[in-house]
């Protein structure tokens, strides 16, 4: 039972810079449903990274539009796109991005804290992530003490405790090694699947494609899509 | 409130160092403004409580009591024009001697018994019942060994008084004042008419030409050196809270510039800025109110050690009001963090190689 989560039509971005403006996105259109874990690939500076602050709501187009189930958030301002972050888009950044004095269980507990979500039941979200990702026996440690693929499993964590509709990872591999990078976007799809999310994953890796459904091509702010 | 306690647990060096600072600098505050209010009423608590609504003075004295004098005729001219009832002042300095034979200077505050209303009295009589030679002293002089129904002698004019009651909050530039009957003589010590400071009187002001017309406060005001004292000691005040405000903003200041970087990721994860500057303020209301305690606490203890004749007085009252303060003050200094934080972008999180 899939749907349609993700819509852009003809989205563009442009940056200014000094007098003139540079258009790092060009007419980009897709759509991606529930259950659908994409890839992007492109060479750096193509837009990237650009095309995924849009998606998530960090950015707002130029032109086109963006629909996150159903809803069309191309208009909104700060407030409201803060809103849609915390309710709808779960992030898995590059580097794991994990807040230095909180423990494991409180990176998670934090995202229920800010959508201020029932405690009792955030907690066992929390555990049950964590469980599932293999990192249970870390709830208490403070991210110094993790290696990198266990911060990168925890941003994972962090990324659904919210229950987003969409989720995204921008070279969440990149400072990883590739057994351990593998490692990582398995877990990542297998969240994706289980929880029927929609994802997109940006990364560098040709070897990490055979886990995604979909691979799309990003160059000079243009999208080709290959089977 | 999650954010700010688990962080303030997780540094406890940073913020104990912080809290320490904040500890020392309100002690100082609490410390020098309880001085300036002992000061200030030990120099005119007994102005303070004088029983008049207005104090008449002549013109030259500047409003200071003491510089003023009023003769018989000029008495009658005040006297003439007030509609309600008045009674002639006289402020006289002088000295008596302790039991050790130790001089002991006073200020004595002729008063017409009849006229003039009651006072606030720990023992003894009175001011309505005071007859022949009887007095009512400030109980300060307790310490030099007096007590009730003992006997002092005037050093100048050696007359002998009674001590009849014993009164409270009555000095007067520090020393301790003596309520005394104009029959007694105490008006004219210097000489030979009796020579009286001011005429008092309640009710509806009235201006009387060719005299100045001094409320107490005002009266307080012109005490000589008065103003002087308690405008250097205001102004450490002052300065101890510029400086604590400034060291406090500017602690939190550089802690949030140091964590840009993470309320980028709170940002980007969907945490507004309300949420980042209520951690803010819940941090530094905390450690202001951790501070606030321990330093009152610390003043609390210092009281008890404080020798009687300090003229240290410092009330819940004062110091709440100083916390209140001092709380707002830390509070507008955050807003500085809290302006920096409003302006961070969430996408510094997103996609960026360090
Ligand atoms: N805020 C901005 N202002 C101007 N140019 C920008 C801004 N953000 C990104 N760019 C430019 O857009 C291009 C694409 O950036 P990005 O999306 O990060 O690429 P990628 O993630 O594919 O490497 C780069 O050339 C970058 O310099
Ligand atoms: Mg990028």
């Amino acid at each position: 039972m899939s749907k349609e989560m993700l819509r852009l039509e003809n989205v563009s971005k442009e940056f200014g810079d000094g007098d003139s403006t540079i258009t790092i996105l060009k007419n980009i259109s897709l759509s991606i449903n529930t259950g659908e874990f994409v890839a992007i690939v492109g060479p750096s500076g193509s837009g990237k990274s650009t095309l995924l602050s849009i998606v998530g709501a960090l950015l707002t187009p130029s032109n086109g539009s963006v629909m996150i189930d159903g809803e069309n958030i191309t208009a909104y301002k700060s407030r409201r796109l803060t809103s849609v972050r915390s309710n709808k888009v779960g992030f898995i950044f590059q580097s794991a991005n994990l807040i230095p004095y909180l423990t494991v269980k409180d990176q998670l507990m934090l995202i229920s804290d800010i959508t201020q979500n029932n405690k009792r039941e955030s907690l066992n979200k929390a555990k049950k992530l964590l469980n599932d990702l293999g990192i249970s026996h870390r709830m208490k440690n403070y991210p110094n003490k993790l290696s990198g693929g266990e911060k990168q499993r925890v941003a994972i964590a962090r990324a659904f405790m919210n229950d987003p509709d969409i989720v995204l990872a921008d070279e969440p591999t990149a400072s990883l090694d590739s057994e351990r990078g593998r490692k990582v976007v398995e877990m990542i799809s297998y969240e994706v699947k289980s929880r029927n999310k929609a994802a997109i994953m940006v990364t560098h890796d040709e070897r990490m494609l055979d886990l995604c459904d979909r691979t799309l091509y990003i160059e000079d702010g243009k999208m080709l899509e290959r089977a | 409130m999650f954010l700010a306690l688990k962080e303030v647990g997780q540094s406890k060096i940073r913020y104990t160092l912080i809290s320490l600072i904040m500890i020392a600098i309100l002690f100082l505050v609490f410390f020098i403004t309880g001085l300036a209010n002992g000061l200030s009423f030990a120099d005119s608590s007994s102005l303070q409580n004088l029983k008049t609504d207005y104090i008449v003075t002549n013109e030259e004295a500047d409003g200071a009591v003491i510089n003023s004098t009023l003769s018989e005729d000029q008495l009658k001219t005040i006297e003439e024009q007030l509609n309600q009832q008045s009674t002639p002042f006289s402020l006289t300095i002088s000295a008596v001697e302790d039991k050790q034979g130790k001089e002991v200077n006073v200020a004595y505050f002729s008063v017409d018994t009849e006229k003039y209303s009651d006072i606030e009295i720990i023992e003894g009589k009175n001011i309505s019942e005071l007859t022949g030679n009887e007095v009512i002293i400030n109980e300060n002089i307790k310490n030099h060994g007096y007590e009730l129904n003992d006997i002092i002698v005037d050093k100048i004019s050696d007359t002998p008084m009674k001590i009849a009651g014993f009164s409270k909050n009555q000095t007067y530039t520090f020393l301790p004042v003596i309520y005394a009957d104009f029959d007694l003589g105490m008006s004219n010590i210097y000489g030979d008419e009796p020579s009286y400071n001011a005429v008092l009187y309640t009710g509806e002001k009235v201006d009387i030409s060719g005299f100045d017309t001094l409320t107490k406060n005002e009266a307080v005001k012109s005490i000589p050196g008065y103003t002087e004292t308690q405008g250097s000691l205001m102004m450490m005040v002052v300065f101890l809270f510029i400086i604590s405000a400034f060291v406090s903003t500017v602690f939190f200041f550089i802690i949030t510039i140091q964590k840009l970087n993470q309320f980028g990721i709170l940002k980007a994860v969907g945490a507004d800025t309300k949420y980042i500057a209520k951690s803010i303020f819940i941090q530094v209301i905390l450690l202001t109110t951790i501070g606030l305690s321990l330093s009152g606490l610390a003043i609390y203890g210092i009281t008890q050690l404080l020798p009687g004749e300090m003229p240290f007085k410092i009330s819940p009252t004062l110091m709440l009001g100083t916390a209140g303060l001092f709380l707002v003050l830390n509070l507008l200094g955050s807003l500085l963090s809290v302006y920096k934080v409003a302006k961070i972008d969430a996408l510094e999180a997103i996609g960026r190689v360090e």
